[in-house]
């Protein structure tokens, strides 16, 4: 405990300093995650609201992949833009790997399902009457769409909260893509990785208090909007 | 002329037939009452009737035009009849702007629309709301400023699914005054107490278990 306590003592003092190293992995993760967040939503939103109210065949069996992709590892997603950006992969001669975009690349395709499984669910929660409300008022059948997702903001925005939530506090594809280069990828989960393996506890502490720190305003931000929308 | 001509028409859920209509012509006018209990099939016809959902077979054609069965046939419809569920929902923004909702679709100036929609609120009493959450009124409330939404339209034929369902007595004599005095839009309005329909419906249909059991809406 007492090792604990000290570790943490030195963690807050190496925040509350403004310590460079620390803040810039703090950047380059947020850089990173709200970059992914941001595309993931671009695409994820609308292909949510288009299962919600699209009618075509292997719809169900394209939900149920989806939801399945809800619980795919890190790692997993890592190997895979890796073969296509790695020198002998279809992309190779782009030269992404171990860039930002890459890892940009990566975390997108990791919440994309969070974000479109989340979105559906937050369209079909909506009461159909303001469909059939919207319908009976003279709305075509995209403006009858755009008011019901209006009455599902609040559970699209806790849909992209989520997928953030997921993203910051990843670390395979960070690493396997980033490469975890100082200065440039290195971000607060493989940060931590490193700083533990080099018995480095006071950075990887202080870094793990900013990652807690953000992870609970995220979950207190999703817990606020949940209630909101039950009140 | 009838505005409303069903033919031979049935509604199947499951399986099982939910709507069950052989002949029915509603005229011009009213107001026309559709009476029964819960469960009887009023609101899967007032769906049908506002061409929010079709019927597994049969027709209903509207204004003597043939019946519509393409999506865009269904939406010019839909310009012309307006319904009011039953316990209706307002847009989570202000009163206003759930009210001026229909003429924005119809590309009204906002000048157009923000006047139109005031006048509507001050046929139903609530001028004084115009500006609150909308989300915020109390069920007859709500149900008033749903039925100036309708208004506002001018529809040719304005259905209210059970308007008194869920009012105070106050608010269930606001909308009895303003079925009275409404002109120049055929309106239907189903019911399960008939004590609201005597005395302010010039016809009505009774209907049980999805059948029509008595009654007449042609006049």
């Amino acid at each position: 405990m007492g090792f604990l306590g000290q570790g943490m003592k030195e963690a807050v003092a190496l925040i509350l300093s403004g310590n460079p190293e620390l803040f810039g992995i703090v950047w380059v993760s947020l850089v990173v995650s709200l970059s992914s967040t941001f595309f993931a939503a671009l695409a994820g939103v609308p292909a949510g609201f288009f299962l919600a109210f699209a009618r075509f065949t292997g719809k169900r069996t394209l939900e149920s992949a989806l939801t399945a992709l809800l619980a795919l590892p890190t790692v997993v997603v890592g190997l895979f833009v890796y073969a296509f950006l790695s020198r002998r992969g279809v992309f190779g001669s782009l030269d992404l790997l171990y860039s930002k975009s890459a890892m940009v690349i990566g975390q997108t395709i990791l919440v994309f399902p969070v974000v479109t499984v989340f979105t559906l669910a937050a369209a079909r929660a909506v009461d159909d009457r303001f469909r059939q409300t919207a319908l009976t008022l003279g709305a075509g059948r995209f403006a009858a769409a755009l008011a019901v997702a209006r009455e599902a903001r609040l559970g699209v925005l806790a849909a992209v909260l989520a997928a953030f939530g997921r993203v910051i506090a990843e670390v395979g594809v960070s690493m396997m893509l980033g490469g975890n280069i100082k200065g440039f990828t290195r971000t607060m989960t493989t940060a931590m990785a490193l700083e533990y393996d080099k018995g480095e506890f006071v950075l990887a502490l202080g870094l793990g208090v900013v990652l807690l720190a953000i992870a609970f305003f995220t979950t207190f931000t999703l817990q606020f909007l949940q209630h909101k929308k039950r009140a | 002329m009838s505005l409303f001509a069903l033919q031979k028409v049935r509604v199947v859920r499951s399986g099982q037939v939910i709507l069950d209509i052989p002949e029915l012509v509603i005229g011009r006018g009213g107001p026309h009452a559709v009476l029964g209990p819960n469960g009887a099939g009023k609101s899967t016809l007032f769906s049908l009737l506002s061409f929010l959902s079709l019927p597994d077979a049969g027709t209903i054609s509207f204004s003597g035009a043939p019946p519509a069965a393409r999506p865009a046939e269904l939406a010019r419809l839909r310009r012309r009849v307006v319904l009011v569920h039953q316990n209706p929902v307002l847009f989570s923004t202000s009163v206003i702007k759930n009210v001026e909702y229909g003429l924005a679709m119809r590309g009204a100036s906002k000048k157009e629309r923000e006047e139109q929609a005031r006048a509507a609120l001050s046929l139903v009493d609530m001028e004084d709301f115009a500006n609150k959450k909308a989300r915020a009124l109390s069920g007859g409330e709500t149900q008033r400023v749903a039925i100036a939404r309708a208004l506002v339209l001018a529809p040719e034929a304005l259905l209210l699914d059970e308007p008194v369902a869920s009012v105070d007595e106050k608010n269930r004599e606001v909308i009895r005054g303003l079925l009275r005095t409404i002109s120049g839009t055929t309106i239907l309005f189903s019911s399960h107490d008939a004590s609201f329909a005597e005395g302010l419906a010039r016809s009505f249909l009774h209907m049980d278990r999805g059948k029509m059991t008595g009654g007449c809406l042609e006049s």
